[in-house]
């Protein structure tokens, strides 16, 4: 409850000043929505071919076109956001969560167990990205859950770094030696005192690194190592519009259009989430 | 005394500096009983807080070696880490210098004092924070109730001082730590946190453990004070008996040193020098360089405590004897 009451406190004084980020919100929500309530929203079938409606520039009947077999470019779009936002979304927890505990456990208890965790995640760092993607989509099969479990992957060193240096610094303030000094347990200090300190650092990354992954994942749909056709990925989609890309511009550029609203809207909220807890809450922090 | 609710014999705690140990604490014994103030009164570097955390072993293990024997409620410590860890918060308890920076900032200030109850009693969240309620209400929080749900940046240095209270006591230890509990408060609440602290040890029959480096708050609460210097007492006894005539030279100086209305600050004493470094202890008795009455033979022996009337004793060759 503490950790999700100082986490919202955090959220909301940063973003009560800041404009850009306010729309970065309202925007990721809205895109987050638009992707829930596919099914309804959609006016065509994602997958429905229709040889009779191919490659039709935007019109009122097709709000972003059709592609080359027919099929309706703004249901698809609206259906690739899931794939999307959900690789995003869930890679970034899952990273965050793992990376993050490895982080705090490197910067907590450091001596031997520190080196250990680190060494191993500088090893994962020394892998590119997508290198370290198509290795685990080559060894696992493409397919969404394989795609979320390459992403994370490259997000949990990312995490662990992110995590263990705020640790190093909390793990030495005056309170954390009371909670020693009142015998709480390792797992006490870590969970209720040191974590909801450094929280607010790591949600700051978690959301630019959200905007990362989503173009992750759409690279690996444009490689072809993301999830199976016909099912849609603003990647996926790009990719089968880019050898059209003189005749029909509109198969690659909304699906390009997407990424982009997606990425901006993430990257105002982190940048947001910087700016107002650089130096205003690490203010109110010493002095409170 | 076996039903001191703290018993300390030969504490000696080093630190390994330069490829030697050196003694922070040496060879010292002392006994506080329930219901008891006792006041460990010094110079910075005499080694009143690293006896506290040589107790309650919270030294870093690496670099630091603690010999002796300790004994809580009549058990022996054995210094087991996880039994030290079950015992800490709850047989003993420990109250900071500095409640700006003891309390966490994102926590409400209720589940902070609620915390020790949960680590060490078990109990379930909501009935400790209702406890934590009722001990913020003791120690004279006022809608303590509401008061719960705030963060520590919205109390006051004395407010605070009172929260870290309330945490030290939830588990009603038997032995209560203050390290200069009072130092960072302003003077006009000062007053007001030592009256509270010594109402409760009194409520609860708890030893006091108060270290300080203002004779002041020594005068305001203690029953029996112990002066170090340099990682000994040198002088131990009763506190009216301390003000009025004391033995040590070094406990003269301290008194000396209290500044007074009638005197102008230029006539204030101070004692010339300092605490000497650990790694360079003069082997004689420690205070012998700074001592006004020192003689040939204080600069090559150690003098031990001596009893000189009852209850009252001090290390000194020239003032008691001394002979070990």
């Amino acid at each position: 409850m503490s950790i999700l009451s100082s986490a919202t406190v955090t959220m909301t004084r940063a973003f009560r000043r800041n404009i850009p980020s306010g729309l970065g919100i309202i925007l990721f929500v809205t895109l987050c929505l638009l992707a829930l309530l596919a099914p309804i929203i959609a006016p065509y079938d994602p997958i429905e071919q229709s040889i009779l409606s191919r490659m039709k520039p935007p019109s009122g009947e097709h709000l972003f076109g059709t592609d080359t077999f027919g099929r309706d470019m703004f249901t698809r779009a609206l259906y690739g956001a899931r794939v999307s936002l959900t690789v995003g979304v869930v890679s970034v927890l899952l990273g965050m969560t793992i990376g993050s505990v490895l982080g705090v456990v490197a910067g907590y208890y450091g001596r031997w167990v520190d080196p250990l965790i680190m060494r191993a995640m500088d090893v994962l760092l020394s892998f590119p990205t997508l290198i370290t993607g198509i290795i685990i989509v080559a060894l696992l099969g493409p397919s969404l859950t394989n795609v979320i479990i390459a992403i994370t992957f490259t997000l949990i060193p990312k995490f662990a770094r992110i995590a263990r240096a705020p640790t190093l610094a909390v793990k030495e303030r005056a309170y954390v030696e009371a909670c020693r000094a009142m015998g709480f347990s390792d797992i006490r200090i870590i969970v209720f005192h040191i974590i909801p300190n450094i929280l607010t650092e790591v949600l700051v990354m978690a959301s630019l690194w959200t905007a990362n992954a989503i173009m992750i994942e759409a690279g690996f749909a444009f490689l072809g190592l993301g999830v199976r056709a016909p099912t849609p990925t603003w990647g996926g989609m790009i990719r089968e519009g880019f050898e059209h890309i003189f005749q029909a511009p509109w198969m690659s550029i909304f699906p390009g259009l997407c990424i982009l609203l997606a990425v901006l809207s993430l990257n105002l909220i982190g940048d947001g989430l910087r700016d107002a807890l650089d130096p205003r809450l690490k203010q109110a922090k010493d002095m409170g | 005394m076996s039903d001191a609710a703290l018993s300390v014999k030969n504490l000696t705690t080093s630190f390994y500096i330069n490829g030697e140990w050196h003694p922070a604490v040496r060879n010292l014994s002392f006994d506080l009983a329930r219901d008891e103030t006792l006041a460990i009164v010094g110079e910075s570097g005499s080694g009143k807080s690293v006896t506290v955390m040589s107790i309650m072993r919270l030294l870093a293990e690496t670099g630091s070696r603690i010999e002796g024997e300790v004994m809580l409620d009549g058990n022996v410590l054995t210094g087991d880490a996880d039994e030290m860890q079950r015992l800490r918060g709850d047989r003993m308890a420990m109250i900071f210098q500095e409640p700006m920076t003891a309390l966490n900032p994102v926590l409400q200030v209720g589940f902070q004092v609620a915390e020790p109850l949960m680590q060490h009693r078990g109990m379930p969240k909501a009935e400790a924070m209702a406890e934590a309620v009722r001990l913020l209400e003791q120690v004279g929080i006022p809608s303590a109730k509401s008061r719960a749900l705030e963060y520590p940046h919205q109390f006051s240095g004395g407010m605070r001082q009172r929260v870290m209270i309330a945490m030290a006591l939830a588990c009603e230890p038997t032995v209560l730590f203050a390290d200069e509990p009072t130092t960072a408060l302003d003077v006009t609440i000062q007053a007001q946190v030592l009256g509270l602290l010594e109402d409760l040890r009194h409520q609860k029959g708890m030893g006091l453990l108060l270290i300080t480096h203002s004779m002041g708050v020594v005068a305001a609460i203690a029953d029996r004070v112990a002066v170090m210097y340099a990682g000994a007492i040198v002088e131990t006894g009763p506190v009216d008996k301390i003000f009025a005539q004391p033995i040590h030279p070094y406990t003269e100086g301290l008194l000396k040193s209290i500044p007074r209305p009638d005197r102008d600050a230029s006539e204030i004493y101070s004692i010339p020098g300092s605490v000497p470094a650990l790694d360079k202890m003069p082997k004689g008795c420690r205070f012998a360089p700074r001592c006004p009455l020192s003689t040939e033979r204080c600069l090559n022996d150690d003098p031990s405590l001596e009893m000189v009337t009852d209850g009252h004793s001090a290390a000194c060759w020239v003032r008691a004897g001394g002979a070990s």
